[in-house]
């Protein structure tokens, strides 16, 4: 019917149109297996975005963090991905292996610092003499009998490992990274006078705090987490943040790909995860702070954290300071006195 | 009458009604008839929908070559690569670039079978594929497109405690709230053994604390090229000159080893931790190369028409110019690297992203740079009298490093 010119126009178009819808990419379904800090539980919206923009289901199997990068051992990964709160304890962990070989693609998607949510009476009994608030004045206060507070398990939980060497290092003022010789058992005692209350995941260690909050003092966990339970309403007030003026450890929340076959549908999650427009939905719903430098933090994430310590890159500093947890004898989660060791 | 030359003019079917005058009617051309519309509409406007898709994506130019996609390997030079504008320079001339990030020396030393080219950030490293390559007979070709010196970049009151301690001043004509400092390196390192904490050389007078000791946070010498390098720099400084036999690099290697090592478990990446806004707490002062630090200034000029007065650079006394070399490891690699020395969009970009291009004879052409940051009126740094450093023999420098980063040496890996 068409003649000639027509014929070799339409035909051209045909081919225009067929080669850009080549040259998009599809979004093909793919589900990966993700091996997830506990704390991570809040991204579960998020998640439900990502699957409806890219395509990429994520299924986590959440753990406190020590024990997943315990669980992480290079040639044996169960999981398409981990995604960590940080992969320190991963690193220290190959280190005491021996293993020098190729480490997973690792890229940040956001930051968090683990801080101290305290009671408001407790905020004005802190702040009396007016001064700022270190590690090392919260163990004292711990030793005195006034605080107690909840805490991960640092045998198992990222945030309480890392508090518990944020204390033990500013106890040992030594002002770089700690070494074997520098932890001593009194100085961490003082602080685990306090903790009386423990859990191995985040999200128990919040539910236990709210169910035991009228004989606690203080929260130590993420500031994302203290953010969040304040915005809950659970708590009949809620905790005021305490940013130490030293030792603060940064959560980075590093997504490492285990599988490298899966690299692709990884590469859809990170760039996602780290649009602008995804950076912003993360500090509105998680109380993270964007890894993305050009989002404006919200003004409570404008605080500035106290400064970071330098962590230590020896396993048996993890190892001694762990060991004097162990001292104080096994313990079931939930509330009960902590002794310190022995 | 006129009428378009490839209008059909046909004479009109003889009529009753007609008069006797002859009479011609010119059809409509094809392209406005009923029947070509019916069938063209719907292709049409699917081929405008296309182009519309593929003027967006960018890729309009794609259907008529072979897209090729390259796998590069490489540590802060992604920079490069994942910017914006480079990506679609690069897709005009068909070639896409995906790139895996990880430190230099761990790229160099990776599994390098599927990797269309590696982009190591300096020489050293470059040396540790090119020999590897060159042992098993594999392609390898280099190209050095650009060079930017290693620097420390810190935040101002960082840089004014030190100057104020003797061991920083600030590089003349900048005015008030200079970018660019000039760090007495050896100075610098006295401090750092002598633990000497930032509360101890006076950082309260800024109005916060830090009880940590003075030095700076550098990536694993293991697994980054800019962790090796300091490396270099330090080793350089305190001895004033390199180590001659393996004894000898250990001996260096074990003396400088707490001067690197006091700052714990390194950082991989901590320039993204560094331009954070939380950066001044968790890496007040970290190695990185000066292209990263003059990309981050020209982006906040480009979007603020202000510069970043929070956060300046500390120039070592002692430099060493690092070189990244380009390593070409298949023939598309090579094509891609041959655009990198040779494409003027390419090369100027390269300049708007902080680097110091390298003139068609391979000289280092820092005026160019020096032009382009007056045009956007940014201070332009200086170097004057510096000592250059030279790093040490490749195995000695292999053998330090695996001393200090507590690795095996990367050689035998």
């Amino acid at each position: 019917m068409m003649r000639g010119p027509v014929r070799l126009l339409a035909t051209l178009c045909v081919a225009v149109a067929t080669l850009a819808a080549c040259t998009a990419t599809p979004h093909e379904a793919v589900t990966l297996r993700v091996l997830a800090s506990s704390e991570l539980a809040d991204m579960a919206p998020l998640l439900t975005d990502l699957r409806t923009e890219t395509g990429v289901e994520l299924i986590m199997d959440f753990r406190g963090t020590v024990d997943a990068s315990n669980s992480l051992t290079p040639g044996e990964y169960h999981h398409d991905l981990a995604w960590l709160s940080a992969d320190r304890y991963f690193e220290l962990k190959l280190r005491k292996l021996g293993y020098t070989g190729p480490m997973p693609v690792s890229t940040r998607t956001m930051l968090s610092p683990v801080v101290v949510g305290v009671t408001q009476s407790t905020a004005r009994r802190l702040r009396r003499d007016g001064r700022t608030i270190s590690w090392a004045d919260l163990a004292d206060r711990a030793a005195a009998g006034e605080l107690r507070f909840a805490m991960g398990d640092p045998r198992h939980t990222g945030s309480g490992l890392t508090a518990l060497i944020g204390v033990a290092t500013a106890a040992a003022g030594v002002g770089r990274a700690l070494r074997p010789e520098d932890v001593t058992c009194d100085r961490v005692r003082g602080f685990r006078t306090g903790h009386r209350l423990t859990a191995d995941t985040s999200p128990r260690l919040v539910d236990d705090f709210i169910a035991h909050h009228g004989e606690l003092d203080a929260l130590v966990t993420d500031e994302s987490v203290l953010l969040s339970l304040n915005d809950s309403g659970r708590l009949p007030e809620p905790l005021e943040i305490i940013y130490p003026t030293d030792g603060i450890v940064q959560s980075d929340y590093p997504l490492l790909l285990l599988d490298p076959t899966k690299r692709a549908a990884y590469d859809r999650v990170v760039e996602w995860l780290r649009s602008e427009p995804v950076q912003q939905r993360i500090m509105e719903r998680t109380a993270r702070r964007p890894i993305d430098p050009d989002v404006p933090r919200s003004t409570r994430l404008r605080m500035a954290p106290g400064t970071a310590l330098y962590f230590p890159d020896q396993p048996e500093v993890i190892d001694r300071l762990l060991a004097d947890y162990d001292a104080a004898g096994a313990r079931p989660p939930g509330l009960k006195e902590i002794h310190g060791c022995h | 009458m006129s009428h378009k030359p490839w209008a059909r003019v046909e004479p009109a079917p003889a009529s009753p009604a007609a008069e006797d005058e002859p009479l011609l009617r010119v059809r409509p051309p094809f392209y406005l008839r009923r029947r070509f519309l019916h069938a063209f509409a719907p292709v049409g406007t699917l081929a405008l929908v296309g182009l519309v898709a593929l003027l967006v994506s960018g890729n309009l130019l794609l259907p008529f070559g072979r897209l090729v996609t390259l796998e590069g390997k490489m540590g802060s030079k992604a920079d490069f690569f994942d910017d914006e504008q480079v990506r679609q320079m690069l897709l005009k001339q068909h070639l896409r670039v995906h790139t895996t990030r990880m430190g230099s020396r761990d790229a160099a030393t990776s599994d390098l079978d599927s990797t269309d080219f590696v982009f190591p950030s300096g020489q050293p490293t470059a040396l540790l594929v090119a020999q590897q390559r060159r042992r098993a007979g594999r392609y390898n070709i280099e190209y050095r497109p650009f060079v930017s010196p290693i620097v420390l970049a810190t935040y101002r009151e960082y840089a004014e405690t030190l100057r104020r301690n003797g061991v920083a001043t600030a590089q003349p004509t900048q005015g008030v709230d200079p970018l660019y400092y000039d760090l007495d390196l050896a100075k610098f390192l006295d401090l750092v053994r002598q633990r000497k904490t930032w509360d101890q050389l006076g950082i309260r007078a800024f109005g916060f604390s830090n009880g940590n000791r003075a030095l700076v946070q550098s990536p694993s010498p293991c697994a980054a090229n800019s962790g090796a390098t300091y490396l270099g720099l330090v080793a350089y400084t305190t001895r004033g000159r390199v180590p001659t036999t393996e004894q000898d690099a250990v001996d260096f290697a074990t003396e400088i080893k707490p001067l690197l090592r006091e700052q714990g478990l390194s950082t991989t990446a901590p320039t993204e931790l560094y331009f954070v806004p939380e950066g001044r707490q968790t890496a007040p002062i970290i190695v990185l190369y000066e292209h990263q630090y003059l990309a981050h200034q020209l982006q906040v000029a480009e979007r603020s028409g202000m510069l970043d007065h929070d956060r300046v650079l500390l120039y070592p006394s002692v430099v060493f110019e690092t070189q990244p070399e380009f390593i070409a490891l298949t023939a598309d690699g090579d094509r891609l690297g041959h655009l990198l020395i040779t494409d003027p969009q390419l090369r100027r970009r390269a300049l708007e992203l902080g680097f110091r291009v390298l003139d068609s004879t391979g000289a280092n052409s820092s005026e160019k740079l020096s032009k382009f940051l007056t045009e956007h009126r940014m201070p332009v740094p200086t170097q004057a009298n510096d000592t250059k450093a030279v790093l040490p023999e490749a195995p000695l420098l292999e053998k330090m490093i695996s001393v200090v980063g507590d690795c095996p040496v990367a050689s035998l890996r």
